[in-house]
């Protein structure tokens, strides 16, 4: 991911007296939007979908189950296709996060 | 497509999603069925050092009934269409029931003492609100406090697709 695809977090404190701004890098999961900050001194390599090449989130079961591409739905206006990868949008959309979930919850997956 | 914006003045942080901040819901189908947050911003009017620790989750279930507060979300370019999606400031009434989902898609955290906290989203790393509808679940996210009440203001600024 390039820098220019990262999304950024500011955060503006006084410290005594004084006003301290902090800035910070951000991904969003490409399966969930999940916003993830990223820290400077991580030596774990992020995990990244094989098929349409975005960071994920490592919070949900659901994004690492299958290829759900959230922004390419969503400019198609596509997420109840027949397609395999519009299966889990609807899942992952109404705040699913596992398989049991969704299941329990009467979607299709 | 066009970017409107909704906020959030002089408000005490809440603490219970059944009762959020602010409710964004993506309309059922059609215009205002898909929508991306671009930013979001929050900044503290606590009068003494206050940790607050927001989160907008999408929940796992809602319903809006009784008489919920709205807000008209306004267009950035004056030129753009009403939007088609709904914006609740509060949901007032006991028959609304927000259950928050486990995962949060963002945890703004800051101090409320003269502290501004601003997410920008990337291109293509907004947030996605929206199901179109057809029974397949809910099509909101929440804003609400799980920590601290202090008193915010802030905005949001959300595309519909």
């Amino acid at each position: 991911m390039r820098d220019d695809q990262l999304g950024e977090v500011t955060v503006s404190e006084l410290d005594e007296g004084r006003l301290v701004t902090r800035r910070f890098p951000t991904y969003t999961c490409g399966h969930c939007s999940t916003v993830v900050g990223m820290r400077a001194d991580r030596v774990r390599e992020r995990s990244r979908c094989a098929r349409c090449g975005k960071l994920l989130c490592e919070q949900n079961e659901l994004c690492r189950l299958d290829c759900t591409p959230l922004h390419a739905l969503a400019y198609d206006h596509a997420f109840d296709a027949d397609t395999p990868y519009a299966r889990l949008a609807p899942a992952i959309l109404a705040g699913c996060t596992t398989e049991e979930e969704a299941r329990r919850r009467g979607f299709k997956i | 497509m066009a970017k409107y914006v909704s906020s959030l003045l002089g408000a005490a942080a809440s603490t219970t999603a059944n009762s959020p901040n602010l409710l964004v819901e993506a309309a059922a189908t059609g215009a205002g069925s898909v929508l991306a947050i671009h930013e979001l911003s929050l900044s503290g009017e606590a009068s003494s050092s206050t940790f607050v620790r927001f989160v907008l989750n999408r929940p796992s279930a809602r319903t809006v009934g009784g008489s919920p507060t709205t807000q008209v979300p306004q267009p950035l370019n004056p030129g753009s269409r009403a939007a088609d999606y709904t914006v609740y400031t509060d949901l007032g009434s006991s028959t609304n029931a927000v259950t928050a989902g486990t995962v949060d898609l963002l945890v703004p955290a800051f101090n409320a003492f003269g502290g501004v906290y601003t997410w920008l989203a990337a291109p293509q790393g907004e947030i996605i609100i929206g199901t179109q509808g057809a029974g397949i679940g809910s099509q909101v996210v929440v804003l609400y406090s799980k920590s601290g009440t202090p008193t915010v203001s802030g905005h949001f600024i959300i595309e519909q697709m």
